[in-house]
């Protein structure tokens, strides 16, 4: 029987420590995806995952259920990236070694695909990269939740906490952004 | 770059919305139609289309697969709540049995000396004449069968408590309770036993320096007789050397330099 994320919660709240594996079990890969793109290094983003959850489960008898828990586990992933950017004073979104590894590409690639295919691949997923890189936090964070997390417009203002047409506009301007700078890299 | 110039209300955000298919009904119609006869709206969705392509580059590794934080503790306790009490019970004996005969402790009780610990490899040269009253009159003795009673009491009442529990089906919380309160009794009993074993153990040390102050005593006096011996032999030796070379140096001085 699949549960839904409300009533594992309910669940964990309860004492059921498996309930609660099953969130992060489902959880895991979009908040470490959201830590990732948002900080731009592995461990950083292992750790912030971690300590996600780690606050989630300290905090789970506090969760009332007025927003959707994955909104919730969202607003504590992003609420440390910040943190963690601020205490670490990175430069947040990926900072990857100038050297392409070779072997590392050909081990990436599909069956059926020429190294060829798999250098361009690679070469534009740097050059989004560099482009994110460029946008303010904002934008970065309103792109990212819209565009690999699916989040509404509705969701994303609650997340952030302004208004709904403030996130549209954040993502206008970051889309036009990533438009200019993905156009200087064509070139 | 591409100019966009449009007066489309709220262009922007509906530009948006419609992009990401998160708009009303009826502003998409309305923009739909816009579009069909707007270069700069049909052209710009276009460009923002081509980065939402782009961006779907961008893939996230994969987590390594790492433990949940609430596994770890949770499984931990679940295997320590899994282990029958009197199972923790002889664990803890165990331990401190094997505690003792790791240390080989020898302990004698002596009416004139006291308490006397001393393990395996630091017992004294030569034993004092064997004083020791009967061995279970040491207290140490008592003690330790008192404990085994009250072990042993433990265990009956709980084994007690889990047919009760078996036959009538007591409340969770109740046994849950006793199993809290068996639990804080060990915990108790195990702290006594490391209390005690803690003054064994500053006992023993106090008597391994003893040992190695009387051993040190003993190199240095053995050292001192063996100089002695080497300034006896070698001393009369060199003596003897020097009578010698004092009885044969005026027979080697020329007679011209004796006048």
């Amino acid at each position: 029987m699949t549960w839904s994320d409300e009533e594992l919660v309910t669940r964990s709240i309860g004492g059921d420590a498996e309930s609660f594996n099953q969130l992060v079990l489902r959880w895991e890969r979009p908040i470490y995806a959201l830590a990732y793109r948002t900080l731009g290094r592995e461990e950083d983003a292992r750790d912030v995952c971690q300590e996600t959850f780690l606050r989630a489960y300290r905090a789970l008898s506090g969760f009332r259920g007025q927003a959707k828990f994955s909104s919730w586990l969202y607003r504590i992933a992003l609420n440390l990236c910040r943190d963690w950017v601020r205490r670490q004073r990175r430069t947040p979104v990926v900072q990857l070694p100038e050297d392409v590894d070779v072997m590392e590409l050909a081990a990436a690639r599909e069956p059926t695909e020429a190294i060829e295919d798999v250098v361009a691949r690679h070469d534009l997923t740097r050059a989004v990269e560099r482009a994110m890189a460029k946008l303010p936090e904002e934008q970065r964070t309103a792109i990212i939740l819209k565009e690999y997390h699916g989040l509404t417009f509705q969701e994303i203002a609650d997340l952030a906490g302004c208004p709904l047409s403030t996130v549209k506009t954040r993502l206008y301007q970051g889309l036009a952004v990533l438009r200019r700078e993905l156009g200087k890299s064509d070139q | 770059m591409t100019d966009f110039s449009c007066s489309y209300p709220d262009r922007e955000a509906v530009l948006v919305g419609y992009l990401y298919d998160d708009i009303e009904p009826s502003e998409r119609v309305a923009f739909e139609t816009h579009v069909t006869v707007c270069l700069a709206c049909r052209a710009e969705l276009a460009e923002m289309r081509e980065v939402r392509t782009s961006l779907a580059h961008w893939t996230a590794p994969a987590p390594r697969s790492h433990q949940s934080p609430v596994t770890s503790h949770q499984s931990s306790v679940a295997w320590w709540q899994s282990v029958p009490v009197w199972a923790q019970v002889a664990a803890a004996m165990l331990v401190l049995g094997v505690s003792a005969s790791i240390a080989n402790l020898d302990i004698r009780y002596d009416r004139g000396h006291g308490l006397n610990v001393t393990t395996g490899w630091s017992k004294p040269a030569v034993q004092p004449a064997p004083q020791t009253p009967p061995v279970d009159a040491a207290p140490w003795r008592a003690e330790l069968t008192a404990m085994r009673e009250q072990l042993q009491t433990e265990m009956r009442a709980q084994t007690a408590s889990v047919r009760a529990a078996n036959t009538s089906p007591a409340p969770v919380a109740q046994a849950a309770a006793m199993d809290a309160e068996v639990l804080r009794r060990v915990g108790a009993l195990i702290d006594q036993s490391e209390k005690k074993q803690e003054q064994q153990l500053a006992l023993h040390l106090v008597q391994l320096q003893k040992d190695l102050s009387a051993q040190r005593t003993g190199d240095v006096r053995r050292t001192n007789q063996l100089l002695q011996n080497v300034m006896n032999t070698y001393g009369d030796e060199i003596a003897k050397q020097q009578r010698q070379i004092n009885y044969l140096l005026p027979a080697a001085v020329p007679a011209s330099q004796q006048r």
